[in-house]
């Protein structure tokens, strides 16, 4: 596939056009990507201040009583969405669902170790540890590892 | 996938009990009954116990998260449930073990639930290394 970057004046005019015969499974992961690439959030932080962050200094977002918070490396932020919506949304930059209740970026994860009942352990680049429960472990390994999985 | 990957963590934990268990009933009856003779059926002893204390096991499933302190209760209740059964089974059988023997055998199963555990445990740690070595890739080829 042909690639070519045009360089423009105006920041607001930065556009994204692919030209394609038919919409392919491809073609539809680097419409995805390109649309959550760098993507803006928006979020409410904990003194009610409305701040943008970007999508890839995520480390994951967690559902706590029907709210849904995003967690970077400075701030904690609410956001208005679903987990189920991040999960879906985001999974071509790299978010993954490692729990009922969190969608983990596989970008920020340094680690996994094993816990207790076969279940293990997700620690993350900024120090914090996440439960991986048994639901979510082979989907995971299943992206990281492939087809290989010990998980398949 | 998911009932696939229970019934292999408990074909891996049967057989793992069974040569735990093999190894325990073969030490204990050297230590104290050397004189005892048994029949073929003795084979099928390490067999039916692993089947049964690693069915016992259910107890430790639940469909909610469990915490660490709820995790190391049902696995107490699951110890105990295996202790229930191989006394129980000897006691019903006519067996009347000497009080050193009794505590040695109740000790003995302990050490096998938790060697089985940690034999588990080591296997998911080899699990979760081979894991960190793809995540290293998986994340420098996104990044290219």
């Amino acid at each position: 596939m042909k690639v070519s970057i045009r360089k423009i004046l105006k920041k607001e005019e930065e556009q994204v056009i692919i030209e394609c015969v038919e919409i392919t499974p491809e073609i539809k992961d680097i419409h995805s990507y390109v649309q959550t690439k760098g993507t803006g959030l928006s979020g409410v932080t904990f003194d009610q201040r409305m701040e943008r962050f970007y999508l890839q200094d995520v480390y994951y977002f967690e559902a706590l009583d029907e709210k849904v918070f995003a967690y970077t490396k400075q701030q904690v932020y609410e956001v208005k969405m679903r987990l189920y919506e991040t999960e879906q949304l985001y999974k071509t930059c790299h978010f993954v669902r490692c729990s009922k209740s969190v969608v983990l970026n596989l970008m920020q994860l340094e680690c996994i170790s094993p816990a207790l009942n076969g279940r293990f352990f997700a620690h993350m680049k900024n120090g914090e540890r996440l439960m991986i429960s048994r639901q979510y472990a082979g989907k995971l390994k299943q992206i990281v590892m492939g087809g290989g999985s010990d998980e398949d | 996938m998911r009932i696939k990957k229970e019934a292999a963590d408990f074909l891996t934990a049967f057989f793992i009990c069974t040569t735990c268990i093999t190894f325990l009933e073969g030490i204990l009856g050297m230590l104290f009954f050397p004189d005892m003779k048994l029949g073929y059926d003795a084979f099928f002893s390490p067999p039916f116990f692993a089947f049964f204390s690693v069915l016992f096991g259910l107890v430790t499933k639940s469909k909610k998260e469990l915490t660490v302190k709820q995790v190391w209760l049902r696995r107490g209740i699951h110890l105990l449930l295996i202790e229930g059964l191989v006394l129980g089974l000897n006691y019903s059988a006519g067996a009347v073990f000497e009080p050193v023997v009794l505590f040695v055998l109740i000790l003995s199963i302990a050490v096998v639930f938790a060697a089985v555990y940690a034999i588990m445990w080591v296997n998911d740690r080899r699990s979760a290394a081979m894991f960190n070595e793809k995540l290293k890739q998986y994340q420098s080829k996104a990044l290219e």
